[in-house]
């Protein structure tokens, strides 16, 4: 299904009483399978951008479309409901839970519910039958083999793709990334960005990711520019070098 | 919506605050109940201990410290029962068994008590542990707890303190004959002599008329009623058996309305005294609920402290599509988890403390007290469980109101 963001503003009042304009008339549609790039300043709205399209954040002025679901008009919960059916989260610290195991990290979405999304032959549950199951054939499928021991012990890069196997638990329709390769070193973010677009691709998710890493938007299709809130510009198809900087 | 795999990994996480949040909980339920079931302990203890007693007569003053000094052997100065009222009860026929208690003088701490023979036997009801009563004026019976061998000899000290600060009563010496069976109160650690000896080494004659020097002729003064001297010596107490219930009315109400008398049914002031204690005693447990009820919030500002640390992990859950009531029903069940354990583990530490606080007061009073934790220390348990989960809620609350963006920024 396709995303859409349609006139949505949002600002944010800061701490010294002044107004902060996070995004401003942000226009964007993002077709089922697209892999989008956000890239821009700090403090440009990326994230702010990340958080209304994936229902987190709600805009002040706009409307947010999942198909013919309107994001903007749901209430909190329904747009919780909504994230777990339809959508996969990866953060920049990887943000996985200590005391658990890389399998129990993957399959704890699986607690949060049953979920119900629209499919061919009419409502179906995102979440798999068997969790850890499918939790272990992920982690196979990012190269994670130890399963048992504590996410806190493991390296930042496999603590990341632990995560990446994470969002992928109820085969998301999307896949938000915000950062993904920013806390990691210059080898681990390169695999663990190829990684992020071949899952994706494999499981035909659209993949929204903010980042500055230039090899990653290389992989992009598409790369939304944004400075000040607003979409600065839309760039097809990116070299690679010198986008987003 | 099952939040126990995210709650016990939460707990695993952070097991060494988890651990002490419950064992401050824990430690506070125990000393809570483990006062509360002393103060019922001491209570079946207390009434254990006057129960052989059923009627006390003394001179006039405190109810209470007539019983303090005369059940309890507590140290005291009491004002003296005239002889010729030990004398007059000795014939009345309302009197089954009567027997002076002359106190004032200890061994090594033991207080030394003068009665008649067979108050180290209660009148014939109880045999002693060993050897036999004592039948002469230098001769004594000791409790159970008296670290004195039969055949051993001892100087009595004047007065009540231990180490013997007061006088030795010059040459005077007791053999111990004999050793009470254990009676579970503070008579274990008593010496019992006769009575004859204590109005005698105090410069009062025997009470007999036949009085005269009784250094090495101990045996031959008399032991016990009738006490026959033209002026019988007084006592501190004396311990009366009464014929019927209706005789220990009436020489109650007899002797208590006298002026040189009182009369005191132990049972009936110590009644009193718990109906007094009582309400103290409802005001304590109030205040002890309160504090552990305190110490169980600081808990939870601790837990509600430690919880913001975790708003990142909470915006996760959400981001990947927890709902609200995951979250609410997740730290609601941490902290769930650390109170019930916190009470459990209390109730059976609150054991402990009363067994300790037992074996004190048991020392302290020479009753036999034995605190056990009863329905009423787990009702107040499970009370103060009820409102810390009750209280719980709270920093649940603020977890779920929290704003998932801004948690994520952090």
């Amino acid at each position: 299904m396709t995303l859409t963001a349609t006139d949505c503003s949002l600002s944010f009042r800061q701490p010294d009483g002044s107004t902060l304009t996070a995004l401003n008339d942000v226009n964007l549609e993002v077709e089922p399978g697209t892999r989008l790039g956000i890239s821009g300043p700090s403090g440009s709205g990326k994230t702010t951008l990340l958080y209304v399209l994936s229902g987190i954040l709600r805009p002040e002025r706009g409307v947010v479309r999942w198909g013919f679901d309107e994001l903007t008009s749901m209430r909190e919960a329904a747009r919780d409901r909504w994230r777990l059916a339809y959508a996969g989260f990866v953060f920049q610290d990887f943000l996985l839970f200590p005391g658990m195991s890389p399998i129990g990290n993957v399959a704890l979405p699986a607690s949060f519910g049953t979920a119900e999304r629209a499919g061919s032959r009419g409502r179906i549950h995102a979440q798999p039958d068997r969790p850890r199951d499918r939790a272990a054939a992920l982690l196979e499928r990012v190269g994670i083999s130890d399963r048992g021991r504590d996410v806190t012990s493991m390296s930042r890069g496999e603590r990341q793709r632990v995560a990446i196997a994470r969002a992928l638990l109820s085969r998301p329709a999307v896949i938000f990334a915000d950062e993904p390769t920013a806390s990691l070193d210059r080898s681990s973010a390169a695999d663990v960005g190829r990684l992020l677009v071949g899952v994706a691709a494999e499981a035909g998710a659209t993949l929204i990711v903010v980042t500055h890493d230039p090899d990653l938007l290389a992989q992009m299709d598409r790369v939304a520019a944004i400075e000040a809130g607003s979409l600065r510009d839309r760039v097809a198809r990116p070299t690679g070098e010198g986008v987003g900087r | 919506m099952n939040p126990v795999p995210y709650v016990l990994s939460d707990l695993r996480s952070g097991r060494g605050t988890a651990a002490v949040v419950t064992l401050l909980i824990a430690f506070s339920v125990a000393i809570g109940i483990g006062v509360s079931a002393q103060e019922l302990a001491v209570r079946r203890a207390a009434n254990a201990a006057a129960d052989p007693f059923d009627l006390i007569v003394g001179a006039p003053g405190s109810q209470t410290q007539l019983l303090l000094s005369s059940v309890y052997l507590q140290p005291s100065a009491i004002g003296l029962v005239p002889g010729s009222v030990l004398q007059e009860l000795t014939e009345r026929p309302e009197v089954a068994f009567l027997s002076p208690l002359g106190f004032g003088d200890q061994y090594a701490g033991y207080p030394i008590v003068g009665v008649v023979p067979g108050f180290a036997t209660r009148n014939n009801r109880a045999g002693l542990a060993d050897g036999r009563v004592f039948a002469a004026l230098d001769e004594a019976v000791v409790g159970s707890r008296v670290r004195l061998d039969i055949g051993d000899e001892f100087t009595p000290v004047h007065g009540f303190l231990e180490g013997g600060i007061g006088s030795p009563h010059g040459e005077f010496t007791y053999r111990v004959v004999g050793r009470m069976a254990t009676r579970n109160s503070p008579w274990d650690a008593a010496i019992l002599v006769a009575i004859e000896s204590v109005w005698f080494i105090h410069g009062m004659g025997t009470g007999h008329a036949e009085d005269g020097s009784i250094f090495g002729h101990a045996a031959a003064v008399p032991i016990g009623p009738p006490w026959t001297a033209v002026e019988v010596p007084g006592v501190p107490a004396i311990a009366v058996e009464p014929a019927t219930i209706r005789d220990a009315y009436v020489l109650r109400s007899e002797l208590r309305n006298r002026p040189t008398t009182t009369a005191i049914f132990p049972a009936e002031v110590l009644f009193e005294l718990y109906a007094l204690l009582g309400d103290a005693s409802a005001i304590l447990a109030v205040f002890s609920l309160a504090t552990q009820l305190l110490v169980v919030m600081a808990v939870l500002v601790v837990v509600g402290l430690t919880q913001r640390h975790k708003r990142s992990s909470f915006a996760v859950l959400r981001a990947l599509g927890a709902p609200s009531g995951y979250v609410l029903l997740a730290v609601w069940l941490a902290v769930a988890v650390q109170v019930v354990a916190g009470v459990l583990l209390g109730v059976g530490l609150g054991q402990i403390v009363a067994w300790v606080l037992s074996r004190i007061a048991s020392d302290q009073t020479g009753l036999t007290v034995v605190a056990t934790v009863s329905a009423r220390e787990w009702r107040r348990a499970g009370l103060l469980g009820a409102a810390a989960l009750v209280l719980a809620v709270i920093p649940a609350i603020i977890s779920y109101r929290d704003q998932v963006a801004d948690a994520l920024r952090r």
